[in-house]
């Protein structure tokens, strides 16, 4: 049993998520991915979806929290959890690294496959949501070398037992 | 980079078939007409754009109750525009940005928080954890 469905926002979401917000404070008509990335977040919920974003995007949050619109961050964290890295992390951001994958990326990605929330109770997320079209090019390119070597990774990891594609 | 096509008015505008078939836009498609522009979209681009599959209306709701709980955070009513809005700028002067300059300036700050791998710190999960899948 995997539970809800876990989706992972990375940092051009959170971004169009707080300028779309700002936007409607201000009476201004959001863009289309501004909406998309409010509708995500306000409707994940009511949809049986839960919504995390990476340990370090919660960090950036968090250290310029006085300086970050304080509206639109209180909607906004209420509505997420933090995904944090979980063993086995490092190994398989290091094989994303040698696929050529930005570091930025691959830990994105990395997370979506070994990243836990704060009570070590899940493992992964279901959906990795982007706006950054060269990234979903490449991963569209890569997805079956990478589930591959994944599959050899995880077939040797011991008594846990992941076994999921990413 | 896709040449201009000029297109020839026959009781309104005539767009060839094999026009049509070059843009790869499916066998459905919406025509858009907005002041200034016409758009022809594939039809699974504009069935896709809202998530969970909302509709319009759902959208319209959603957008309008998330207004409703802003203004109500910040008093009822707009920030001043020359209030501190993110990284070291105020909204004013952060709404000037294009997109690029956006990006970078959040590339910037999250530059500060983006760890090497080998100092990342893994934690453990639970024995009955749930795996994604």
């Amino acid at each position: 049993m995997s539970g809800q469905i876990r989706l992972l926002l990375d940092k051009n979401v959170v971004r169009r998520y707080f300028e779309g917000v700002s936007a409607l404070a201000r009476g201004l008509a959001p863009t289309e991915e501004e909406q998309q990335a409010i509708l995500l977040v306000h409707l994940a919920r009511g949809k049986g979806q839960r919504l995390f974003i990476p340990v370090e995007i919660s960090n950036l949050l968090q250290a310029h929290r006085h300086q970050i619109a304080p509206a639109e961050m209180l909607m906004f964290l209420k509505r997420v959890d933090v995904l944090h890295p979980s063993r086995y992390f490092k190994r398989w951001a290091r094989r994303l690294r040698e696929r050529t994958f930005t570091r930025e990326d691959a830990k994105v990605l990395t997370l979506g496959t070994f990243g836990t929330d704060e009570a070590g109770r899940i493992l992964g997320a279901h959906v990795v949501v982007t706006y950054d079209r060269p990234v979903i090019r490449k991963w569209e390119q890569e997805r079956a070398k990478v589930a591959e070597h994944l599959l050899a990774m995880t077939s040797n990891l011991g008594s846990m037992h992941y076994g999921q594609a990413p | 980079m896709a040449e201009p096509i000029v297109l020839a008015e026959r009781k309104g505008f005539w767009i060839e078939e094999r026009l049509l078939r070059q843009a790869q836009l499916g066998e459905r498609f919406q025509v858009v007409v907005d002041p200034g522009e016409i758009r022809i979209l594939p039809e699974r681009t504009v069935t896709a754009t809202l998530p969970y599959g909302a509709t319009e209306d759902e959208a319209r709701t959603v957008l309008a109750e998330v207004r409703a709980e802003v203004t109500a955070l910040y008093g009822g009513q707009a920030p001043p525009p020359d209030q501190p809005y993110f990284g070291d700028l105020t909204w004013r002067e952060y709404q000037a940005l294009s997109e690029e300059q956006r990006r970078v300036l959040w590339d910037r700050i999250y530059a500060d928080f983006n760890l090497e791998i080998e100092t990342v710190e893994e934690r453990d999960v639970r024995p009955d954890t749930l795996v994604a899948g």
